[in-house]
């Protein structure tokens, strides 16, 4: 028992974790209070204010890819839920999120996917968007288990951890994003240095109907730096087009050819370079 | 809060142009294509290609923000977004996972007639205890470390699935591809296996009013391993309170949500699960929604890596309807 209440000391926020409901509903039952004329809240608003990086392997999504250049399959299935948004009266807007998302790696073995990893991801946000510019702070925690089909092969490590990670967002035409980010585990395991930062882009062609529907080419770039492993500089490209209803939904599917090189970004393979092509299938809510 | 749905943007066609499509079809050279294209050009003739041939009152629509058939919100294998802290060998469970339509056929009759993928994810999580594992004890810095919440299995769900509604009426035929994996938690202490199930199941909704859904379906594992008797049986029902404001002039609903599967793999398996809780919306109109609910479970586990083991829990989850 001491040991566990030490490691709660120890990891301080790592209460956030198992109180987020409750969170949720003080929130609720305190901020409304303090609304002006001008002002408004809105429970469960719908898509969350800060639209996700799509270039990021690590970002909530729904998505399959299959390696090009390995007999390996990647699965993600993730989300985001805004729980509160306050529109202010000088038009800015905060939201508050809750995400999780778990991600599969696979290998493949005739008709079988043994499994070599799964990550997990669950936190909370709050976001702020003013224009051409939004925000996103978030605390993640993080955790990596090895995949069954490695048993008696690899020994598991022990793999998670809490960070703070802070996103500014620039989004000066609908064809062009920049981001930028800065991060620190606030808890991680196995020790390391706790500082990463990103760094990132989004290009979108000009929209074409298509049969009923808007279709437009994209190209994005993700670089994220960690200070862990002695220092891992891991990069992501996608190039594909993305398929919508309308211009103004945020449902969306998406078709791309992903680069990716660095270490994994599988928990367990965090010390082991990957270096990989491949298509995927992204389904955005 | 409403979601509007969104208006198809295609202009009525004329049999002339309808026609003129087809011909094009015709008149493409499918399998001049490399091979590795075919598939991928097939896709998206089979996702796209009706667009085309559509006219007058029908309407195709890409990604609809409402499924024809609605979720199982009972159904602890629905892919859902959820946390839950229960009772009995598995005290933390979380799940993620949605259904999306890519399309929605909406005939002049009224009627839905759906087209989508699922995906799901489940986690079993244990209790931090410093004693389960030895050999994953770190001591580092003058601090034990441990998982706090050590992951005993991990279920993964894959599918896709016809749906139809009409009135009162809705059904949902799904392919759904299931494996379960041993969490490394457990390595050293349980024998794994290799659990999946490739399935068909057909599922039948019956909402006579806004206060109740009942529900019945049957299927059949084509693929199963390890090998067990293929066929299951699914049914339910699902009652609401009349809609009350809530906190700040939210809606809050009372619900109750019962599932019932017998399945014949393991010598025969009847899990029970029950929900009594609130439903909390922005307006009693809005799609999106928390739940808090009270639970109760009783069968064979709903993990593959467990489902030969007796499974009871009382518990409290939360759960977040996109």
């Amino acid at each position: 028992m001491n040991s566990v209440l030490g490691l709660f000391k120890k990891n301080s926020f790592l209460f956030l974790v198992p109180l987020a409901p409750w969170w949720f509903i003080v929130f609720t039952l305190l901020l409304p209070m303090g609304a002006g004329a001008q002002e408004s809240w809105e429970f469960l608003p719908g898509p969350p204010l800060f639209h996700p990086l799509i270039a990021d392997p690590r970002e909530p999504q729904t998505s399959v890819l299959a390696y090009t250049s390995q007999t390996r399959f990647e699965g993600a299935i993730g989300t985001t839920f805004e729980l509160l948004r306050y529109n202010s009266a000088d038009q800015t807007q905060w939201g508050w999120d809750i995400f999780g998302s778990g991600f599969i790696l696979l290998d493949q073995e005739g008709a079988a996917f043994p499994m070599r990893g799964n990550d997990w991801y669950a936190g909370l946000s709050l976001s702020e968007t003013s224009g051409a510019f939004s925000h996103r702070l978030e605390f993640v925690h993080q955790s990596s288990h090895l995949g069954d089909s490695l048993e008696g092969q690899q020994e598991p490590i022990i793999y998670n951890g809490e960070n703070f990670n802070f996103t500014t967002s620039f989004n000066p035409v609908p064809e062009l994003r920049l981001y930028a980010g800065i991060g620190v585990w606030e808890n991680l395991f196995p020790y390391d240095k706790a500082f990463f930062a990103s760094v990132g882009t989004e290009i979108y062609s000009p929209p074409a109907n298509f049969i009923g529907t808007q279709i437009r080419a994209y190209g994005a770039f993700h670089l994220k730096w960690k200070g862990q492993a002695g220092g891992v500089l891991n990069k992501t490209t996608q190039w594909g087009i993305q398929l919508k209803f309308s211009p103004e939904d945020s449902r969306a599917v998406r078709l791309a050819l992903v680069f990716y090189d660095g270490n994994s970004e599988y928990g367990q393979f965090y010390q082991t370079h990957d270096n990989h092509w491949a298509v995927g299938v992204y389904f955005d809510p | 809060m409403t979601l509007n749905k969104p208006e198809i943007k295609q202009q009525p066609r004329s049999r002339e142009a309808t026609k003129k499509s087809k011909s094009l079809y015709m008149g493409f050279s499918f399998f001049c294509l490399p091979s590795r294209l075919r598939g991928f050009v097939a896709v998206w003739i089979l996702i796209l290609g009706p667009a085309l041939v559509f006219a007058g009152e029908e309407k195709l629509v890409f990604l609809p923000p409402q499924p024809a058939f609605e979720k199982l919100i009972a159904d602890p294998r629905e892919p859902h977004d959820g946390i839950q802290i229960q009772s009995g060998s598995i005290p933390y469970e979380g799940d993620i996972g949605s259904a999306i339509e890519l399309l929605q056929w909406r005939p002049a009759d009224g009627s839905l007639w759906g087209f989508g993928i699922l995906g799901a994810a489940s986690i079993g999580l244990g209790t931090a205890d410093p004693d389960a594992y030895p050999k994953r004890l770190v001591y580092e810095g003058g601090v034990l470390n441990y998982n706090l919440f050590p992951e005993l299995v991990s279920d993964w769900q894959l599918g896709a699935y016809f749906s139809q509604s009409s009135g009162a009426i809705s059904h949902r035929l799904e392919y759904t591809h299931v494996s379960s994996h041993l969490g490394d938690e457990l390595f050293d202490y349980v024998p794994r296996f290799i659990y999946t199930r490739e399935s068909f199941r057909y599922t039948l909704s019956f909402q006579p009013s806004e206060n109740a859904r009942l529900y019945a379906g049957a299927g059949y594992s084509g693929h199963i391993d390890p090998a067990e008797k293929p066929f299951f049986l699914h049914a339910g029902a699902e009652l609401y309170t009349n809609p009350f404001e809530f906190l700040f002039h939210t809606a809050g609903k009372g619900y109750l949500g019962y599932d019932m599967k017998l399945k014949a793999e393991a010598g025969g398996v009847f899990n029970q699960a029950l929900q009594l809780g609130l439903q909390w919306k922005w307006k009693k109109e809005s799609r999106q929604a928390v739940r808090l609910a009270v639970l109760y479970y009783n069968g064979n586990s709903e993990f593959g890596e467990f489902y030969r083991q007796k499974d009871e829990h009382w518990g409290f989850g939360i759960f977040f309807d996109p």
